[in-house]
């Protein structure tokens, strides 16, 4: 199992107001602190015309953390891709590889709202055929360069497709554990269907909700940064669509349902139950886990110092589990 | 006049360093075919005073899109960014087209536009706003807009935006930012000769390119020693610069306390 950090959305908020340039300097700080820590790889977000400055262009902020580090991978999780020009976007990430020594992961999604197509000139309809003909372009521009694309979907028609191509994918942190098994399944059946392209595995990572903590009145305050953080998602309007194991998770139906049931997925607790908690996720099919910490208004100081001792206290005993077959 | 620097492709960051550390005013990010948004980055951590010139290739993308991505890049360079537009293979009638959604989706303004090549928002999802506004907004009170390419002259006519000319022949902006373009010859009569033609035209800021085989303590030693003085005042005293520099400080001590 291999580890990284994210969502890095470099926003200023309502909550926690800062200035653009500081949210940006501090960001390069923060990638620094991720590599020192010895986590593997960074994943930003993409969204536009949101009021807190919600990254819009995540492959020059993905420069920048490629540039202020060494060995840490930074990833997209996720870049919209039918809102772009998948040429452009091919060569700029194949730049990307090329002056990082391949540490560029390029995670792509097809985004879901209406305004950011529609400020694009995009019918949101043309977002699957176009999606289509960008991953043919970064096949065809960027992997050759050392790209490494994973797929963002919650469908497991979506996760099978990329396990087709035999790309990997990164789940949602929102997503249940029953529909990341179901997703990680489908993916790795749509890879075996497809007759093994690449012939090893593409890999499923996930997103999950974990801190590490034995104090009764962190553990509430971070449930509690964590509640906030998915109001978010119903103010962008995202959800999850129901599938045959999960029920749906839609946050602008019912709020307050869903975003408990989000927070309901957080492994949180001593170094034995986080460590029993990520075997879990293991056990569901995830090769490796993308922790969900940058959570609006926690405090980045806390983040780190928790992350320090994730990686010092539990992440070692991680070293050799694997994901479920 | 100003003294700016061209970076080579190669040794970007290195140079870039070398460059704000020696009080060279603007750099020029390389164009690299259309890469410039991804080598901007590394360029602005490798500084922290120098104005970082990004080329932005018009036509290559969605105007919002462009605008989106200079937004975090000014936000990445602490506010000290400056777009280059090239028109690229526009004609001067899509090029007005984009440069003026570019800016005014830079402008922090709510954003409605209907042209021949853009529309937006373009209303295609039903009750979505009728305007957007492009966030980050810029972290300079107006992201400067030079120009450059075949349509930048009639562009420059229609948006009163400076171009970044090579030719001291032609007729230059005498009020506003004029910024120029050349390559030193690496002959220091020959160079100081160009930088001040370059200034007498009325240039603002002259972007240079160093001569053949230059290695980045030449921008100390020679840029910075002999060119940027030149330029500074009239009739600049040359012994200033040619006089035998005072010798190292005991222990190598920098005269800057960085």
């Amino acid at each position: 199992m291999r580890f990284g950090a994210g969502l890095w959305n470099l926003q200023q908020t309502a909550m926690v107001p800062r200035s653009a340039a500081a949210t940006y300097r501090g960001f390069v700080g923060e990638a620094r602190r991720l590599e020192s820590l010895g986590y593997e790889s960074l994943w930003l977000s993409e969204h536009h015309f949101f009021y807190d400055g919600y990254c819009p262009a995540v492959l020059p902020a993905a420069a920048a953390a490629l540039a202020a580090t060494s060995r840490l991978r930074v990833g997209t999780g996720m870049l919209l891709l039918p809102m772009q020009r998948p040429e452009r976007v091919a060569a700029l990430s194949a730049q990307l590889a090329r002056q990082s020594g391949g540490r560029f992961d390029l995670g792509v999604g097809l985004g879901y709202r209406d305004i950011e197509f529609d400020g694009k000139g995009i019918p949101r309809t043309e977002r699957v055929a176009r999606s289509a003909a960008g991953l043919a372009a970064v096949a065809e521009i960027a992997e050759p360069a050392g790209v490494k694309v994973w797929n963002g979907s919650a469908t497991p028609k979506g996760v099978a497709r990329a396990g087709a191509r035999g790309q990997g994918v990164l789940l949602s942190g929102g997503n249940p554990l029953s529909l990341v098994r179901e997703l990680a399944a489908a993916h790795r059946a749509g890879w075996q269907e497809a007759g093994r392209p690449g012939g090893s595995r593409p890999r499923v990572a996930a997103l999950r909700n974990v801190w590490l903590t034995s104090d009764r009145h962190e553990r509430e305050a971070v449930l509690e940064y964590q509640r906030a953080s998915y109001v978010l998602y119903a103010g962008l309007g995202w959800s999850v669509k129901a599938t045959d194991g999960t029920e749906a998770m839609d946050f602008t139906a019912d709020v307050d349902k869903a975003v408990a049931a989000a927070v309901a997925t957080t492994i949180i607790g001593d170094a034995r139950e986080v460590a029993d908690g990520l075997r879990e996720v293991a056990e569901a099919g995830v090769d490796d886990v993308v922790f969900r910490v940058m959570i609006e208004g926690a405090p980045v100081g806390a983040v780190f110092e928790m992350l320090g001792r994730l990686s010092d206290e539990v992440l070692p005993d991680l070293a050799g589990v694997e994901a479920a077959a | 006049m100003r003294i700016g620097f061209q970076l080579p492709e190669e040794q970007t960051a290195a140079w870039a360093a070398e460059a704000d550390a020696a009080g060279v005013f603007a750099l020029l990010v390389p164009a690299a075919g259309g890469l410039s948004a991804v080598l901007a980055p590394a360029v602005a951590l490798a500084t922290r005073d120098a104005r970082i010139v990004v080329p932005v290739a018009l036509g290559s993308e969605h105007p919002v899109t462009l605008a989106e991505e200079l937004a975090v890049l000014d936000a990445l360079t602490g506010g000290r960014l400056v777009a280059l537009v090239d028109t690229g293979d526009l004609d001067a009638e899509a090029a007005t087209e984009d440069v003026l959604l570019l800016r005014r989706a830079l402008s922090g303004r709510p954003l409605r536009h209907r042209g021949a090549r853009w529309t937006v928002p373009a209303g295609i999802a039903p009750d979505v706003s009728d305007s957007v506004i492009v966030t980050p907004g810029t972290t300079q009170l107006e992201l400067p807009v030079w120009l450059a390419g075949r349509a930048a002259p009639a562009l420059a006519e229609a948006t009163g935006l400076p171009v970044a000319t090579t030719d001291p022949a032609l007729p230059l902006r005498q009020d506003g930012p004029q910024p120029a373009l050349a390559v030193l010859a690496g002959d220091l009569a020959a160079d100081r000769d160009l930088v001040t033609a370059w200034a007498t035209a009325g240039a603002t800021l002259l972007l240079l390119a160093a001569p053949e085989g230059a290695a980045p303590g030449f921008l100390r030693d020679y840029v910075a020693r002999y060119l940027i003085p030149e330029v500074a005042m009239v009739d600049f005293p040359r012994l200033m610069a040619e006089t035998a520099p005072p010798p190292v400080w005991p222990g190598a001590l920098s005269a800057i306390d960085e």
